[in-house]
């Protein structure tokens, strides 16, 4: 009797330390956990769509001499081919603190309103992505070296309004995207100044669940060449 | 009853190897730095507020070598290496007449041959740190220029011949160019990070 309580003792004990054994073994080694790999598609979908949507834009400060303001002529005139691009049609804006001011291209010279303050901006894009307000300019003053300076100013890459504006073809941003066929996604772009309204909206019916997503700010040129601060969403499953 | 002990033996084994088995499994690991975030936002404000200052030293007619010497010497050493240590910085800057070269960067700079065909300043970094102190420095071909002083807020810029509108910089084992116009305002800077043996470099390049 006292050998067979013993025995059932040894048996309780060898069946709980297999118990424990086997609970470890599928903690430890997650048979059932399916890999994650989609969240690597979100990581690689969010590059390439910067990578295929923003563009490289230069900015130079223009400092006119003091001289400059107290002219008589109405406008001015300097060479576009300061900023480097060979062919600037659609590569520049001009901007000074209080927004974008019109402009003219005559003959490779860019011609704007004589400023009322020394400083403004000139940006420029590698790319035609620009269509800002333009005006006709007569008789204006052609400045010389000595009548201003440019400042090398920074580079950032911000998303185009333009290039956005393109991407209206569900299966051809999926590829741009590098999306594998058999994921599917969501994409929003939205202003944060109007929430209500996207500007980019690519959708499938989605799951209710494993869907992994991702938000993050975006700063967006548009081809009037204001600056917006975006929200870029992305969901795949 | 023997039969029943036996049994439970086996089973002993068979966890006790198991357990074991998983314990010695090599484990495939990747290791890398985590890129420093910080370090990358330092060399983007630099770039910013240096357009913001040669603007300013511009615009209010400023001796802009001595502006932009106080300011990136501060921004180095009272702003940058409180946040981030172990970072240098090689600043050029250049206008329709000079061209001039700031090494806050502990190694020195020396002028070298360049490679054939090209017609342009060629700047290594040289292996070899060199401190020097106020020494007169005569530039010519294969000529060091050395490293400001660590802390020392006012360090004189260095004013390089001027060959060319080119410049060639050889940093961290990668060429740089810094294509001077002549009626432009430009800078260059590199700035750099050695953490766990990997160098990560930044700047307007």
């Amino acid at each position: 009797m006292k050998k067979k309580s013993v025995s059932h003792i040894e048996n309780i004990i060898a069946f709980s330390i297999f118990l424990i054994f086997i609970t470890f073994m599928i903690i430890y080694l997650s048979p059932l956990r399916v890999p994650r790999s989609s969240s690597y598609i979100l990581d690689v979908a969010s590059n390439k769509f910067q990578e295929a949507y923003s563009v490289r834009l230069k900015e130079y400060t223009l400092v006119l001499s003091s001289e400059v303001l107290s002219v008589s002529e109405s406008c001015i005139t300097f060479p576009a081919q300061k900023f480097e691009p060979s062919s600037p049609i659609g590569k520049y804006v001009i901007k000074n603190d209080s927004g974008v001011i019109e402009s003219d291209l005559e003959n490779n010279n860019i011609e704007i309103q004589k400023p009322s303050s020394r400083v403004f901006y000139v940006y420029v894009s590698e790319e035609s992505i620009f269509s800002p307000p333009s005006a006709d300019y007569d008789g204006c003053l052609t400045l010389s070296d000595d009548n201003y300076s440019i400042i090398q100013g920074v580079s950032f890459y911000p998303v185009s309004e333009e290039k956005v504006k393109s991407a209206t073809d569900y299966l051809a941003v999926k590829k741009t995207l590098g999306i594998p066929d058999s994921f599917d996604f969501e994409l929003i772009l939205v202003d944060m100044a109007s929430p209500d309204k996207p500007l980019l909206n690519l959708s499938k019916q989605k799951p209710i669940t494993n869907v992994l997503a991702r938000e993050y700010p975006l700063s967006m040129i548009t081809s009037k060449g204001d600056i917006k601060n975006m929200v870029f969403s992305i969901k795949i499953w | 009853m023997k039969y029943k002990k036996s049994q439970f033996y086996i089973l002993a084994v068979v966890i006790i190897i198991a357990v074991i088995a998983v314990l010695i499994t090599t484990i495939n690991q990747s290791r890398f730095t985590k890129e420093p975030t910080k370090f990358y936002d330092l060399s983007d404000q630099f770039s910013k507020e240096t357009s913001q200052v040669i603007t300013y030293g511009v615009y209010q007619k400023e001796n802009i070598v001595e502006v932009v010497n106080n300011f990136s010497s501060t921004f180095l050493y009272n702003y940058t290496l409180e946040k981030e240590p172990n970072v240098e910085l090689i600043f050029l800057y250049g206008n329709s007449s000079d061209i001039y070269l700031f090494n806050y960067a502990e190694s020195s700079i020396k002028i070298t041959n360049c490679p054939e065909g090209m017609e342009m300043l060629c700047l290594i970094e040289s292996s070899r740190p060199l401190v020097l102190g106020n020494i007169k420095l005569d530039i010519g071909k294969g000529a060091n220029i050395p490293t400001q002083s660590q802390g020392q807020f006012k360090s004189q810029p260095i004013n390089l011949p001027k060959y060319s509108n080119k410049i060639l910089i050889k940093v961290a084992e990668e060429d740089y160019e810094f294509n001077l116009k002549d009626e432009n305002e430009q800078f260059l800077f590199i700035i750099k990070k050695n953490e766990s043996g990997e160098i990560f470099v930044s700047g307007n390049i």
